[in-house]
């Protein structure tokens, strides 16, 4: 075979037999393999074999009808208030690291307790969610964020990406505040982090931002090197955003 | 779309779909309930469907990244790595240790290495094809194959010591 497989033997892969009984462009490669191969031929034919009981299935007409159904409730589309209420009810308070600086300028993290901030996102089938460290997200997810704070602080919700540093929302809350208004995900791909900075006296936006970008470049632009991106305390939830 | 245009894609396509998330969720109530919520995403992203030079990978990957979204469960995640050995067509058993410790590493990878362990590991896929698979270059997965070989070996020498 012209085209290495991870199979050994040369078997052919999954994804190769599907494409083949999908009835998409076959490789030469691949159909010189299956008339030699009497092992990737019997995969083949049993899975065909399979896909027509599938097809034949008397059920399948009302699998058909539960996604129609599904994608005209989805174009309906349902409010942020009622989605956020639902979520918000189940949501764990999600706390992925804090950083802390000390008053000496040391910094220590510890993982649960104090700030906190909970993400909730909506995917473009209007399923909320809560969006933990380590979750995927997708192009077009919009996010909301509850930033619970033990003590008055002004809060800056910074994100970082392959590409830049931006200013998800700034509010001061006392308690545990749910930010207005959603962020819609941009298309950048790859590893996103967000941070909530928590100052503990107003501070200029710009301040701020100058602090972060400077910490994102020192980072060298790779969001999951950014440690510690201002003066003050910071929550961080990490994430990976991948294509739909 | 319409119903008849969402029946011919999942007459076409719905075999593939369940059977691959059969194979992750491990059973067949999970694998309908996954199909569906690939299908939904298909109905939602029409144009890029219609776009896809190979519309079987495209629901190849939405398939597997929804399932993996599924397992992020951690009782269930280790369940499934313990019980999976190669793709069906691989003669050879990997021994209980090897997918023990397969379990323990997919579990601290990140989301991306996680994938492409998925394609290369279970189902056999070569750095070409999970290359048209993620839109990346067989170069970028060879990079990361070998990030993951080397989580790999230090894993193994950590256990060792």
């Amino acid at each position: 075979m012209s085209e290495p497989h991870a199979l050994p033997g040369g078997h052919l892969s999954e994804l190769a037999i599907e494409c083949s009984l999908a009835g998409e462009l076959e490789s030469p490669a691949v159909r010189e393999h299956l008339a030699v191969c009497a092992a990737c031929r019997a995969r083949r034919e049993q899975r065909s074999s399979v896909d027509a009981q599938f097809r034949a299935a008397p059920q399948l007409a009302g699998r058909v009808d539960a996604i129609v159904a599904a994608a005209r409730r989805d174009a309906r589309g349902r409010t942020w208030r009622r989605a956020m209420g639902v979520a918000m009810a189940c949501a764990a308070v999600i706390v992925a690291t804090i950083v802390i600086r000390q008053p000496d300028g040391s910094e220590r993290t510890r993982r649960k307790g104090g700030a906190s901030m909970a993400i909730v996102l909506r995917d473009d089938h209007g399923r909320v969610a809560a969006l933990a460290t380590g979750d995927l997200a997708h192009p077009g997810d919009a996010i909301r964020f509850q930033i619970t704070s033990p003590r008055p602080a002004r809060v800056v919700v910074l994100a970082f990406d392959r590409r830049q540093v931006s200013v998800y929302a700034p509010v001061e809350p006392d308690h545990a505040t749910t930010l207005d208004g959603s962020i819609v995900l941009d298309d950048t791909l790859g590893p996103e982090r967000v941070i909530a900075v928590l100052c503990p006296r107003p501070r200029p936006l710009a301040e701020v931002l100058a602090e972060a970008t400077a910490a994102f470049e020192r980072a060298g632009r790779d969001p999951t090197r950014v440690d510690h991106a201002t003066t003050c305390d910071e929550v961080h939830v990490d994430y990976l955003k991948v294509s739909p | 779309m319409d119903r008849l245009e969402i029946e011919k894609l999942y007459v076409t396509y719905g075999p593939m779909v369940v059977r691959r998330a059969r194979k992750f969720l491990g059973n067949e109530q999970a694998a309908a309930d996954a199909a569906q919520d690939v299908f939904l995403r298909v109905v939602r992203h029409a144009g890029l469907f219609r776009d896809a030079a190979s519309p079987t990978t495209w629901l190849f990957q939405i398939t597997t990244n929804h399932c993996l979204n599924v397992l992020r469960d951690h009782a269930r995640r280790t369940e499934l790595w313990a019980r999976w050995g190669p793709s069906d067509a691989d003669p050879t058993e990997h021994a209980t240790e090897t997918r023990v410790t397969i379990t323990q590493i997919m579990e601290r990878i990140e989301p991306e290495l996680r994938e492409i362990a998925v394609y290369h590991l279970i189902d056999g896929l070569s750095r070409t094809e999970i290359a048209a698979v993620l839109g990346v270059s067989p170069r970028t997965v060879g990079y990361r194959l070998e990030a993951f070989r080397e989580l790999v070996r230090d894993h193994l020498v950590m256990e060792a010591k």
